[in-house]
């Protein structure tokens, strides 16, 4: 189990490698001339070296590329805005905890309302609760979550009055933000949970634990519901991975400085490390996510737990063993 | 010597009705019947039929441009002479939606097929090698993964620039791995079948095998996850317009209407409604279809 998780936390490293390659890439085939954002397209010739000098753009891409893993490594940086000059980490920072309170605020809605409802469906299969639970989950599923935010704003702030608009001045303002992701993401929790739960209640299991008379409650939740939580918890995983990426349109929506609106501010003013860094952390995030879900899996699926105990042995008991054999001739 | 006839032989006789006696449909026969049963799926269906054809015959069935203005009738709400009104330069709503749909679907079908063909060759060809080229591939996979798919998308867009065709590829590299992992893994479960150890014995080569032996009878999740592909990628272009990126004014695109449409949130609200519904119901039919797909498709739901 151990090495398990070992193994998987040093597989970080090439992903994260990768991911930084993936955005130097796309960085260095961007069209558009950083120096002119900045200078404005009539500056003279001069002014433009003299900048593009100061931002390092003048060195070849293999160096640039380089210097920015060192200086990750080294001093823990990720590089300095074109724009404001300030370090994009100290930036980030500054915003990330709107994102990520975003991000789990509404991932605890989805759970919270998605498993319920969910299991609940798959529980009592064609009932009203399980049709009407599949139609509101499927629309929820077929909206454009920005949009959903859109009419939510059309609702409650602007007809009803209730909430504000935009902006997160006071914990009114986290409603409307939290309940367009957080709905978007119950209603495929909930079509998780139901499939799960329909696969779980046909085994032999469950028949067995009815036909030793136990109560249908026990039944449902302790060996129906258990078994059934191994998808519904990948599935949270990702949902909190297109929770983060759908969190970049809806702090547009709503107007919250977070890390999606920071980097599409840096992406239309071509500041390149603005746009880097926040690819960087959202997918070192997204990453440590699916690892805690990957170890968390292995933990609930005794399958995963026994593939790395069945090999026995221990390398050092091995080696005993063998010296012993050895011994024996 | 006398018929024996068990449960099982008379219940497919008698969906053989009239059919020779002993007549087995074939497994997509079967299922494409299965599914004309399941009447959400066929609703999805004709829904999603009506969406095509309306986008077929656009010019036959609207009387304004989707692209002139007309500034002496501005955000005028639903009428008989507009019927979903008009936007801020005078355009009608129901042209511009009728024409929308010419590009909103066969983009996301299109960003679907292509990331099912590239992802599908590169998962089939790497569940079929194995060994190291399968490891690096799926690494791959991994890397493009660690990214989520919406910024993934951004980003390429930011890097190709605006553009129909540049959606489609930012939306496929987004999508390559997803359908990569779907195909490695729908392999793995005909890899090892009997018959494809007697193709080989009798010659077959590698892409006889891969692509006539075993892509067919793993073909059922592949379709599955496609279909929902189209409805996912309808929404993610919507969202990838809605933020400027990819598609531009004043192509009538659902999406960037409702990017223009945003600032007339409160003075008229049916601009913003009426795009978004289009792109709900849509997606819905597509999502209907998909879960009666999955259903006749599936096995173990017989």
């Amino acid at each position: 189990m151990i090495r398990f998780v070992i193994r998987r936390i040093l597989w970080l490293i090439p992903v994260l490698l990768g991911v930084i390659t993936i955005v130097f890439i796309l960085t260095a085939i961007t069209p558009g001339d950083p120096v002119s954002m900045l200078v404005g397209e009539n500056a003279s010739e001069e002014t433009r070296q003299e900048v593009r000098a100061e931002l390092g753009l003048d060195k070849p891409l293999v160096y640039r590329y380089g210097k920015y893993i060192v200086d990750i490594v080294t001093k823990g940086s990720i590089g300095v805005s074109y724009k404001t000059k300030k370090p994009v980490w100290d930036e980030i920072m500054l915003r990330f905890p709107n994102t990520i309170k975003l991000a789990l605020l509404s991932l605890a809605v989805a759970i919270l309302v998605g498993v319920p409802l969910g299991v609940l469906a798959g529980v009592k299969q064609y009932s009203v609760i399980d049709n009407a639970c599949i139609i509101a989950s499927l629309i929820f599923c077929s909206m454009p979550e920005f949009w959903l935010g859109l009419m939510l704003i059309l609702a409650f702030a602007v007809n009803l009055g209730w909430v504000p608009a935009f902006g997160i001045r006071s914990w009114l303002g986290w409603i409307l933000p939290v309940a367009t992701l957080g709905l978007r993401a119950a209603a495929n929790i909930a079509r998780i949970s139901r499939s799960s739960m329909l696969d779980v209640v046909r085994q032999d299991y469950i028949r067995t634990a009815r036909a030793k008379g136990q109560k249908e409650s026990v039944v449902m939740l302790k060996h129906g519901l258990r078994n059934a939580l191994i998808p519904i918890i990948t599935n949270v995983g990702s949902q909190l991975g297109s929770l983060l990426g759908g969190a970049v349109t809806i702090e547009t929506v709503f107007s919250i400085s977070g890390i999606g609106k920071y980097m599409l501010d840096g992406l239309s003013g071509r500041d390149y490390p603005v746009m880097q860094g926040g690819v960087l952390i959202l997918a070192f995030v997204f990453s440590i996510i699916n690892l805690l879900v990957d170890i968390a899996y292995a933990f609930v699926d005794p399958r995963i737990k026994a593939k790395y105990k069945s090999h026995g042995i221990s390398k050092a008991e091995r080696k005993k063993l063998l010296a012993s054999f050895a011994k024996e001739g | 010597m006398s018929k024996i006839v068990t449960p099982a032989i008379e219940r497919q006789m008698k969906i053989n009705k009239r059919r020779p006696v002993g007549y087995i449909a074939s497994p997509f026969k079967e299922a494409w019947r299965r599914l004309a049963r399941n009447k959400t799926a066929v609703a999805g269906l004709i829904v999603i039929a009506i969406f095509i054809i309306v986008a077929i015959i656009a010019p036959w069935i609207t009387k304004y441009d989707p692209t002139a203005q007309d500034y002496s009738c501005t955000l005028q709400p639903p009428s008989a002479e507009h019927i979903f009104g008009t936007d801020n330069y005078g355009r009608d709503i129901f042209s511009r939606i009728v024409y929308g749909a010419r590009v909103s679907l066969p983009i996301g079908l299109l960003c679907a097929i292509c990331s099912l063909v590239t992802g599908g060759v590169i998962g089939i060809v790497a569940a079929y090698f194995g060994g190291l080229f399968e490891d690096i591939i799926m690494r791959l996979c991994d890397i493009i993964q660690a990214i989520p798919p919406m910024l993934l998308a951004i980003a390429v867009l930011a890097a190709l620039g605006n553009g129909i065709d540049k959606m489609i590829i930012a939306n496929t590299i987004a999508l390559i791995p997803l359908y990569a992992r779907i195909s490695r893994a729908a392999i793995y479960t005909v890899k090892e079948n009997d018959y494809i150890e007697a193709g080989r014995a009798i010659g077959a080569g590698n892409l006889r095998l891969m692509f006539k032996h075993m892509l067919p009878n793993a073909l059922g999740p592949i379709i599955v996850t496609t279909t929902f592909g189209v409805a996912g990628c309808i929404l993610v272009v919507s969202s990838l317009s809605y933020l400027g990126l990819g598609i531009t004014a004043p192509t009538p695109e659902w999406g960037s209407m409702l990017s223009n449409a945003r600032e007339f949130l409160t003075s008229a609200p049916y601009y913003i409604i009426i795009p978004g519904v289009m792109i709900m119901i849509t997606v819905f039919a597509i999502n209907l279809f998909g879960d009666g797909l999955r259903d006749a498709l599936d096995p173990r739901l017989k």
